[in-house]
């Protein structure tokens, strides 16, 4: 499991890369002056912004203020805002029931939710949006412990919008990248 | 000039289908708004792909039904449950909750339905009658102000949501950033492609709304435990909910205005109108029992909260800076459909301006009229599981962010940002700040390169007397709380030091 701290210097780390390619590159690929000013004056303010949040406890004195100073001008967060944020303290305290129990897999739902995405939209690209779309609804809602007869029902709901996509903006959702390109 | 563009406004909303469209958004917005976890921004960022075909006024108008009467459905999920729909509708459970528990939900959702409505239609009327006052403001503003106008949303938005001003900055100009990836907007240079096909009309602003909006938000909802209510029971009278309105006429209208006025700074959007009228309500009347089921504090909050949909799209129409989740969507249905914020709003297409308040206008009458009529069926709405709302919510963004271009890179962004945007909201990054670097990033620019080209020097921004303006703005709201901050813990570490010289002493 990934801690706050953790995830934060993850995420801030890869603005940083992103940031340092985005400056690098239109030097690297010799862009025009007007192409390369903009990307290069944002990815500068990335990296520098980054860098010193990555440093901060051991910036000195106003630099460590304005990485590490909370300067909310419409400060809300008082008392009922604390309470309001009570429910749901509450409700993340604890992970919701899955199957994971019974076959005493450890795998939290927000990872779950995203391998589960992930596979969604890869095998919608290979074969058709159209026919994994069913199935990934069915096998969420299973997983979260919902009855066949619900799974089923949400599973026929998300293939009614497939269709309604289909219709209205006229995409072959029927038809994959890899296998299946001609559709039915 | 303004009253001609008034009336065409009229004609265009009372035309068909716009005034279907009204209509079926609003109540769009209810029912989405009242499911828990999901709030009107991913209502409006899914639906968001499906409105291209639409006729520009028609699909503005949809979304802000959608943004309208999701406001009103968030407090339903708010009352019944616990469990708002949208943050803005938090502070409505501080005293919409416990009313429920009383056995007074109905009295909770008439105040709700009733304020709402009321101040809606004041919101909507103010800025009507404020939008020629607002004309010569918005068009003396030109390219190098539209630029530093950006630069100074980030700034407001960094300092009006939690964290550091430092992450806001960060998290704007990552945007803006994300923004320049596809073809160059002066020269054809392919930007950042990696020779792919698929990236170089850029990754779409509508893939990183529902990515940053929808994905981000169903991954933090499959965290949290059921919040659907199974047990909600529907009792109390309705009459006494709209006859408490009636009776605080000071607390109902002054809330409307403060969320009116607070929804019109750009970054404050219904969350702090809303818990800042709670405050104020609380303030004034001190034989309140807030917190335990006042029917004052679902008053306050709920006159606060439908007001801000009128406050919050001055800036957004005016400037392309969105107040909140909601108007930074809506800020992506604009220039999706050529509607560009700014000057033309107020000039060729003000009369589609004006067209946009008018529904707004209409649509708090079916506001009023649903939430009295149909109170007691809401309550099914809300019982509905996040297990069942996720796994749809997670298609319907992946049919929608196909749907814009028929490129993979969409679907991949909306996954990519989903993840992103869940870590941001996590460590305190403003979304907000990134999806308006991601939104105005090409506006930006081509505004930053026609200042540079009237010029030839960076001087243009402090030579201009308005663009000088807004460049001391936008350092007063980035330095200003920190030089405080800094002044104010130099004075301290001087007391100390003087209290140890004179004990020593």
């Amino acid at each position: 499991m990934i801690g706050n701290t953790d995830s934060e210097d993850m995420l801030v780390f890869m603005m940083l890369m992103v940031g340092s390619i985005f400056l690098l590159i239109p030097w690297v690929e010799n862009y025009a002056t007007e192409a390369a000013l903009f990307p290069q004056l944002m990815g500068g303010i990335v990296v520098v912004g980054s860098a010193l949040i990555l440093l901060g406890d051991r910036l000195p004195g106003p630099l460590e203020m304005l990485v590490n100073t909370d300067v909310n001008i419409t400060d809300s967060s008082g008392e009922y805002d604390k309470e309001a944020n009570a429910s749901e303290e509450i409700r993340n305290a604890s992970e919701k029931q899955t199957l994971a129990d019974e076959f005493g897999v450890s795998i939290s739902s927000k990872a779950f939710t995203i391998l589960l995405t992930s596979a969604f939209i890869l095998s919608g690209y290979v074969v058709g949006l159209l026919f994994v779309a069913p199935l990934f609804v069915v096998l969420y809602t299973l997983w979260f412990k919902q009855s066949l007869r619900i799974a089923l029902l949400v599973g026929v709901i998300s293939l009614l919008f497939v269709f309604l996509f289909m219709e209205l903006a006229n995409i072959p959702f029927d038809q994959g990248e890899i296998l299946n390109r001609g559709g039915i | 000039m303004a009253l001609d563009a008034f009336f065409s406004g009229i004609e265009l909303v009372f035309a068909w289908p716009t005034i279907g469209l009204v209509f079926f958004g609003v109540l769009l917005g209810i029912i989405i708004g009242s499911i828990p976890g999901v709030g009107a921004p991913i209502g409006m960022a899914m639906l968001l792909p499906l409105t291209v075909g639409m006729e520009p006024h028609n699909a503005i108008i949809f979304l802000i039904g959608i943004y309208s009467g999701g406001m009103y459905g968030g407090s339903i999920a708010s009352i019944l449950i616990n469990a708002p729909g949208d943050a803005g509708n938090a502070a409505t459970t501080l005293d919409g909750y416990p009313l429920t528990k009383a056995g007074r939900a109905k009295d909770a959702l008439a105040i709700s339905a009733t304020a709402s409505a009321l101040m809606g239609f004041l919101g909507a009327l103010v800025v009507i009658v404020l939008t020629p006052v607002l004309i010569p403001i918005v068009r003396s503003f030109g390219s190098p102000e539209y630029f530093l106008v950006a630069v100074l949303g980030i700034a407001l938005i960094t300092v009006v949501t939690k964290g550091a001003p430092i992450k806001g900055i960060v998290a704007g100009a990552f945007g803006f950033m994300i923004s320049t990836v596809g073809l160059a907007i002066m020269t054809p240079t392919p930007r950042f492609t990696f020779d792919q096909m698929g990236l170089y009309d850029g990754i779409d602003f509508i893939a990183i709304l529902i990515g940053l909006f929808a994905v981000a938000e169903m991954i933090k909802l499959s965290q949290q435990q059921q919040i659907a209510g199974s047990n909600v029971t529907v009792t109390g009278n309705i009459k006494t909910g709209v006859k408490s309105v009636i009776d605080h006429p000071v607390l109902t209208t002054k809330s409307g205005l403060l969320g009116l006025f607070i929804g019109m700074i750009p970054g404050a959007g219904a969350t702090t109108s809303t818990f800042v009228s709670y405050a104020e309500a609380v303030r004034t009347y001190t034989d309140g029992k807030f917190g335990d089921g006042d029917l004052r504090g679902v008053i306050a909050t709920e006159s606060a909260n439908n007001p801000t949909v009128s406050g919050s799209l001055v800036p957004t129409i005016a400037f392309g800076i969105p107040g909140s989740g909601s108007t930074a969507v809506l800020l992506g249905g604009l220039i999706l459909h050529g509607l560009r914020p700014g000057p033309d709003m107020f000039a060729s297409q003000l009369h589609v301006t004006y067209s946009f308040f008018i529904a707004i206008f209409i649509g708090n009458l079916l506001i009023l009229a649903v939430g009295l009529l149909l109170i007691t069926r809401f309550s099914l709405i809300t019982q509905i599981d996040s297990s069942i709302i996720i796994p749809i919510v997670i298609v319907l963004s992946v049919l929608g962010a196909f749907t814009l271009n028929r490129n993979w890179f969409d679907v991949a962004a909306i996954l990519a940002f989903g993840i992103m945007g869940y870590y941001m909201v996590r460590h305190n990054y403003s979304i907000i700040a990134f999806i308006l670097g991601a939104v105005l990033g090409p506006i930006a620019e081509e505004n930053l390169f026609r200042s540079l080209q009237l010029e030839d020097n960076w001087l243009i921004f402090v030579t201009r007397p308005l663009s000088l303006l807004l460049v001391i703005l936008t350092l007063l709201v980035l330095l200003g709380p920190i030089l405080k901050e800094y002044l104010h813990s130099a004075e301290e570490d001087g007391d100390e030091a003087m209290d140890q010289n004179l004990s020593e002493e």
